[in-house]
Order: structure tokens, then C-alpha cells, then sequence
């Protein structure tokens, strides 16, 4: 018979933020929240940006040609974290001097590597809140 | 004491925002941000273990929980890379990173995740 559970606030029990899922596979176990998405956004990349949709994301900036940075509302546990993002170009991650536990840049390059706009540009954040 | 417990969808406590439990399955299996310059190192990682640094710019990393089959996806970050290998198996995961001009090269911040069944 089918379940559902109705709850506003999913805790571990043992510890408040290890919750234990089974593999597909019934063979492992693994951690829920290091495998959930911390933050993600869809951002209209020229002109005025803006996001047309986020999570976690509170507001993005325009830095300058083909460089955008998010501001998470939740911040994170470190700068350690892993993020994919896409555009119509090449994307580059900056390096560790432009990621903080409240933000993220990327760059958008075009073929050439020189810094473009885009129109549509994505991102993912993995990593560990705090 | 550990508690189990099985249910099939979640709803917030008004009965709204219903999510199946499949799609809380469906989380990132395996994901890191490394760096591969010089010997390779994770910034972080999530169920990966050993990196095996092949030459440049192409790396093997193990996947510490295997994956059911090596059907899963592997998606890169954009930038310099990727391709999809023929060197992905159910325990291990193989990234080539390239330059502009399509040659293997080593970088820093190099991110990828694995999402499908686990074993």
C-alpha cells in the first residue's frame, strides 16, 4: 500500500543531519544531504540579469562581460564546494579567491577564451552546508 | 537507537509540495571539485576515493560506493573538458580535461558529478 508522510522538517535521528537512504541496487546505503543539489539557478545572462528561476540563490551580479556571481542564502560550509554551470560558451569556474561560503563566479568564454555574455547560463551547487 | 522508516511520497505538514521518494533517490550519486595539477588532489569530494593520475590531463577516480551499472551520468562543469569515456565502469569514473586547442592538459577546479543507481 502506497504511503505518504506528512512533515515540515526531515531530521536524522542519531544525528540531526545524517539521513540514511538505500541504493537502488538494495547493496549500500548512502548520506541524503551530500547528495542533494545546495543551490541552483537559471539566470538571463545579458543585459539586466536576472534569475528566472533559483534555489538557495538570493540574487546574481553582473561583474562584468561574461562574469556572473550568485549569493547564497544559506551559506556554505566552506569554499570547498563543486559547481557545474553552463552557458552558451565555455564556462570557467574562478579560482578559490572568487568562491566564499556566500558565493560563487563563473565566467562565460567563447571559443576564443575571451569573456562573452550569454543569454541563458545555469549553475549547481554540491558541497556541504553550514 | 536507529529508526527506519518507509513511505513512498513526502508532503509538507499542510498536505502540499508532495515529492515521490523517487525523486529523492535520484540525488547526486558522486561529485567533487580536484585539483589536477601537480599530484592530483580533491578540494571535496562525495563517495569517491583514490585518484589515479594517467598523464595529463586524464585521471581515474574510484567510486567508494559502486554504481549499479556503468549506464549513470557523468556531467562535467563546463570549461576545459570533458568527454564521455569509455573508461567508466561501476567503480570507477575517468575525466580528460583539455585546453582551447583540444590538447589533454591539467587544471585546477575541475568539477564533475555521477548521477544514477547505486548497487
Amino acid at each position: 500500500m502506497a504511503s505518504i508522510l506528512k512533515v515540515d522538517d526531515l531530521r536524522g535521528n542519531t544525528a540531526a543531519g545524517n539521513i540514511t537512504i538505500t541504493s537502488e541496487g538494495g547493496a549500500a546505503t548512502m548520506q541524503l544531504q551530500q547528495g542533494v543539489a545546495k543551490a541552483w539557478g537559471q539566470l538571463s545572462a545579458t543585459g539586466t540579469i536576472s534569475l528566472n528561476d533559483s534555489f538557495n540563490n538570493s540574487a546574481a551580479t553582473d561583474v562584468g562581460t561574461g562574469i556572473f556571481e550568485f549569493n547564497f542564502t544559506n551559506s556554505m560550509n566552506n569554499d570547498d564546494f563543486c559547481i557545474q554551470a553552463n552557458g552558451s560558451s565555455q564556462i570557467q569556474i574562478t579560482s578559490s579567491t572568487n568562491l566564499s561560503t556566500s558565493t560563487c563566479r563563473v565566467l562565460n568564454r567563447d571559443q576564443s577564451n575571451s569573456a562573452e555574455d550569454t543569454t541563458i547560463l545555469s549553475n549547481s551547487v554540491k558541497g556541504d552546508l553550514a | 537507537m536507529a529508526s527506519e522508516l518507509r513511505v513512498n511520497t513526502l508532503k509538507d505538514a499542510s498536505g502540499n509540495n508532495s515529492i515521490g521518494m523517487s525523486y529523492v533517490f535520484n540525488t547526486n550519486k558522486a561529485w567533487c571539485r580536484f585539483n589536477g595539477t601537480g599530484t592530483p588532489a580533491y578540494h571535496d569530494s562525495f563517495n569517491l576515493g583514490s585518484i589515479t593520475d594517467n598523464g595529463t590531463g586524464n585521471y581515474n577516480f574510484a567510486i567508494t560506493s559502486a554504481m549499479l551499472n556503468d549506464d549513470y551520468a557523468k556531467v562535467d562543469g563546463g570549461g576545459h573538458y570533458d568527454e564521455q569515456s569509455s573508461g567508466d565502469t561501476t567503480s570507477s569514473v575517468q575525466i580528460k580535461t583539455y585546453s582551447a586547442a583540444v590538447a589533454l592538459a591539467d587544471y585546477d577546479n575541475v568539477t564533475f558529478v555521477v548521477v544514477g543507481d547505486l548497487a
